[in-house]
């Protein structure tokens, strides 16, 4: 590990202690009040990431006009029984969008027989190879590298797929150019959640933006990762790092590290190339989406620290980490604080609540602000996005607790899919937000009668505070609790018989192997 | 109206003895007095018979009416060609009033793409045609009575009248005055315009210069001189043709078109009606139903597509996408592909680029990317339309620089210019498209090829063209 590296690692931590120590009161409570500084120090790392990120992307120029490249292309649909209707819709946009550049793959590890035989037909009737595996050794990593070990050197780039990302036709065209850049590994494109019928599907979709609009441009050409769909790699550069890592059930930031660390470069471009994807329908499988993600690369962890990354890239990758750290753990001790401070009265932090007021309200204004312009005429995000987006993560930050619980017991939770379809929307999987939010109101009771009983000056400021922030996260709680219960008008999924009809005309190719 | 058109005609003679086919020069007052909403009345004159006169103005009326407009053909050529060929039965309107039979036995209508020819047989066999007009000249009855009839018919309402009348008809002045005064009372306010048709022979150009002189120095003239036509044209005359033509432009006619000789549609002589219309034809019949009528100078296919082919050479092809013009691309493409030339293909769409392939030829794709599509889309400020003209000609510089003389077709050009969401688009498309052009033409040596739907869509680029094929 890099010695800069190890230096980013160490700094929020270090820094969160020293200021525990300068600043705490009783020694109870200063675990709470470590969290508590730790979430403040990682939240101005992701902040000054993301705008070192913004300032960035806004300067890496895009090009107009660009020399179409002949490569042979095999483009990769993966699928596990999910809906076969939607598969199908899928592969052939794939196909039609692929032409007669190179073949579609469609790499199912199904286990239900229907669905199996369902695709394989279908695979067959519209020349898509079909590779089936009983094992799902590695999961999807495992179900590409054996897909790439198949085709052998047939081809000079792999496009990879989920089922529920359909491409726009002109999408290679898009793409392929980037590739004129041989120290180029992978191009990825930003993915859509067109399919929003639902409180949380939205939530979903603006908590996207700012990683899409910001975030990911402004890695371009530095640590771009891979998102695991809409991702077209260079194969030569797949078999350099020995194909897809298969010990994180986040493949694709696995094999973006590898390949960073190799000196490889990527490209993300800001296009919409996606004319059809699918959000988290429903709060299970948000959540579960949320979980699988932060386990991922907190499974990356150790393989970071090791890398031999440039301290810009590493710093870009581990302010990832920060994030699940702090919209996960750190989130408890940030309701805990207040919560604990009102019912039980225990000081956490000792500090001059006029400065606190001073210091704190500018820097957290000022960091919505910027946080918010930075979006800003990029995508719709505005107020409404950023309300959206932070009540979808107060209600994500248990399953993200859950996963650092499963990392630390090193425990590899069973890959689960996003359940894709249908949308069950269950009060029985907020309970425990609502217990929290019956807390915070008690809480928030309990302070604004405490207030109007003490004298002392400095405590009222603090019980205020305090308030404050209980009101605060009481807010995207409910917030996050009615979205989570919210359903929009559901509009039945199409049957994609246009497109099978444009496909007839298509030469047949042989498929399964 | 005499005075304008006159001041039009000296103003083209100015532009037109400066250059000849150098750039093309839109004269502002013609597009305003030719207006594709007016009704037309187009003359097709001639001195010889069997110069090819009927076929080509039938053949316009074809390209007219596949063009959605209703045609009337009137044809006064004693032959009456079409007029059998399409099965008239009548002995022409001339004959049939004298006769006092149904003047519209020698009518019939004919639907044609999504317009229709209706073709009216004036006169009768040649027997009877000298003293059939006489007498309806003569005799108030008869005039009366080819007054209502005539007129009758004219009131049906088409957009285009094509005339094409036997040379001597324009000698019996007591007919030709009476035909246009009830032509004018019936069909109201139309623009006039002549189109005039030799072959190569000296002594058939020069009677038709005469013609010329006396019909367009006549006081009572009306309208304007459109085209002159060297028909039948053997590649061996080209050349002399050429001269003959360049001479001819001092008289300031608008189109000099020379048409080559073509062998396969000897084949079709006999029957006007099943001959294809040539590309000439149809350049002729858009450049009439234009809003825009400009001094192209002289015209020949081939010739515009050799000089487009010279580097430095900026050439625009206008028209939507139909078999012509992609076939007009591909001839270029393969004549510049065969003097090893290559060939460089700007786009944003794929459909041209998988025709050459099909025909054998690998251009060189240059996409154009969805970013700039949008960044234009969003853009309305001049200074924003100049940076992406710069950044764009700067990226397709930047893929061919390598190159040597390469043929750049920009394809689908109504993609790339600034939208017409703007009020000022027509000026942004302007700068936009003099920017491209000249900053890839002062970076590296090419020829140009712009391909774009309608003069709308190219709107600006027009002026910088050194050639334009429609």
């Amino acid at each position: 590990m890099k010695l800069a590296n190890l230096g980013i690692v160490i700094a929020p931590f270090v820094l969160a202690l020293l200021i525990t120590i300068y600043t705490m009161d009783n020694i109870i409570t200063s675990w709470i009040a470590y969290g508590l500084w730790l979430a403040i120090v990682c939240s101005a790392f992701i902040s000054t990431n993301f705008i070192l990120l913004h300032l960035r992307g806004k300067k890496i120029s895009t090009r107009y006009a660009q020399k179409m490249l002949s490569f042979r292309i095999a483009a990769f649909v993966t699928s596990y029984n999910e809906d076969p209707s939607m598969v199908k819709g899928t592969l052939l946009s794939v196909k039609l969008a692929l032409g007669d550049l190179g073949d579609v793959y469609l790499l199912d590890d199904s286990t239900k027989k229907e669905i199996v035989e369902d695709l394989r037909s279908f695979c067959e009737k519209n020349g898509i190879f079909y590779i089936h595996r009983e094992d799902r050794k590695g999961y999807k990593a495992g179900a590409i590298n054996n897909a790439l070990k198949l085709i052998g050197d047939q081809y000079d780039l792999v496009a990879i797929f989920d089922s529920d990302q359909r491409p726009v036709r002109t999408f290679f065209r898009e793409v392929i150019p980037y590739f004129y850049d041989p120290s180029i590994a992978f191009v990825q494109i930003p993915q859509r959640y067109t399919e929003k019928y639902s409180g949380i599907s939205l939530g979903a979709a603006y908590q996207q933006k700012p990683f899409l609009r910001v975030i990911m441009r402004g890695r371009s050409y530095r640590s771009a990762f891979s998102l695991g769909s809409g991702t077209v790699f260079r194969i030569n550069a797949l078999k350099e790092v020995g194909f897809f890592p298969e010990y994180s059930i986040t493949e694709d930031a696995a094999v973006s590290i590898e390949l960073h660390s190799k000196g490889w470069r990527s490209l993300y471009i800001d296009e919409n190339l996606i004319w059809y994807g699918e959000a988290p329908p429903d709060l299970a499988s948000y959540l579960t989406q949320q979980a699988r993600w932060a386990l991922g690369y907190l499974q990356l962890t150790g393989r970071l620290l090791k890398s031999s990354l440039k301290p810009s890239q590493f710093f870009d990758y581990f302010a990832g980490t920060l994030y699940w750290l702090k919209e996960g753990p750190l989130t408890v001790f940030e309701i805990l604080a207040p919560m604990v401070f009102l019912i039980t009265g225990l000081p956490i932090v000792r500090m001059d609540p006029l400065l606190y007021v001073l210091l704190y309200v500018p820097y957290l204004s000022i960091s919505i602000a910027l946080f918010i312009y930075s979006i800003r005429g990029k995508d719709e995000y505005g107020l409404k996005g950023f309300l959206y987006h932070q009540a979808v993560e107060y209600i994500a930050f248990p399953s993200i607790v859950g996963a650092f619980v499963s990392w630390f017991l090193r425990r590899r939770v069973p890959f689960k899919v996003t359940p894709k379809g249908g949308a069950a929307h269950q009060v029985k999987s907020v309970i425990l937000h609502i217990a929290i939010l019956a807390l915070l109101i008690l809480s928030i009771v309990k302070g604004i009668v405490w207030l109007f009983s003490v004298k002392e000056t400095s405590l009222i400021y603090s019980i205020a505070i305090n308030i404050f922030w209980a009101l605060y996260h009481t807010l995207f709680l409910f917030l996050g609790i009615v979205l989570s219960l919210t359903r929009l008008a559901i509009e039945p999924y199409t049957e994609v018989i246009k497109g099978e009809a444009i496909l007839e005309g298509l030469k047949e190719k042989p498929s399964t192997y | 109206m005499a005075s304008t058109t006159l001041s039009i005609i000296e103003e083209i003679n100015n532009a037109v003895k400066s250059s000849i086919i150098k750039r093309i020069t839109i004269i502002e007052e013609i597009n305003d007095a030719v207006k594709d909403s007016i009704i037309k009345r187009i003359t097709i004159l001639g001195t010889k018979g069997g110069i090819g006169k009927s076929t080509l103005a039938f053949m316009l009326s074809k390209a007219l009416a596949s063009r959605g407009k209703s045609v009337m053909f009137i044809e006064g050529d004693l032959t009456n060609t079409i007029s059998s060929t399409i099965g008239i039965k009548g002995d022409g309107l001339i004959t049939n009033i004298v006769d006092d039979k149904d003047p519209y036995d020698s009518l019939l209508k004919i639907p044609f793409g999504s317009g229709s020819i209706t073709v009216l047989k004036l006169f009768g066999n040649r027997e009877r045609f000298l003293k059939d007009i006489e007498r309806i000249s003569k005799e108030p009855d008869l005039k009366e009575k080819f007054r209502i009839k005539y007129s009758e018919i004219l009131r049906e309402g088409y957009d285009i009248y094509l005339f094409d009348p036997y040379a001597s008809c324009i000698d019996s002045k007591e007919f030709k005055e009476l035909e246009s005064a009830v032509f004018r009372s019936s069909v109201g306010s139309y623009d006039e315009t002549r189109i005039y048709v030799s072959t190569i022979s000296r002594t058939n150009i020069e009677s038709t210069l005469d013609l010329y002189r006396k019909i367009e120095n006549s006081p009572e003239r009306r309208g304007i001189p459109l085209a002159m036509i060297f028909n039948m044209v053997p590649d061996a005359s080209e050349t002399y043709v050429r001269r003959e033509a360049e001479r001819i432009q001092s008289l300031g006619i608008p189109i000099i078109l020379i048409i080559s000789l073509r062998e396969d549609l000897l084949a079709f002589s006999d029957d006007p009606v099943k001959m294809p219309i040539i590309d000439e034809i149809e350049f002729l019949a858009k450049v009439i139903l234009s809003r825009q009528i400009s001094a192209y100078g002289v015209v020949s296919s081939k010739d515009l597509l050799e000089k487009a082919l010279r580097v430095g050479a900026f050439t625009i092809i206008q028209g939507f996408y139909d078999r012509h013009k992609t076939d007009k691309i591909i001839s270029l493409v393969k004549k510049a592909s065969s003097r090893g030339r290559e060939v460089v293909l700007v786009s944003t769409r794929e459909d041209l680029a998988d025709l050459l392939k099909r025909t054998g030829i690998k251009p060189l794709e240059i996409r154009v990317t969805r970013r700039f599509m949008e960044e234009m889309l969003k853009t309305s400020k001049l200074e924003d339309v100049l940076r992406l003209a710069h950044s764009l000609s700067n990226d397709i510089i930047f893929e061919i620089q390598s190159l040597t003389q390469p043929l750049l077709i920009i394809y689908s050009a109504e993609d790339l210019a600034p939208p017409p969401k703007n009020p000022d688009y027509k000026i942004l498309r302007d700068e936009f498209w003099n920017a491209v052009i000249n900053s890839l033409r002062s970076k590296h040596d090419l020829s140009i090829l712009l391909v774009c739907k309608d003069s709308e869509d190219c709107a600006g680029a027009e002026k910088y063209a050194d050639h334009r094929i429609i």
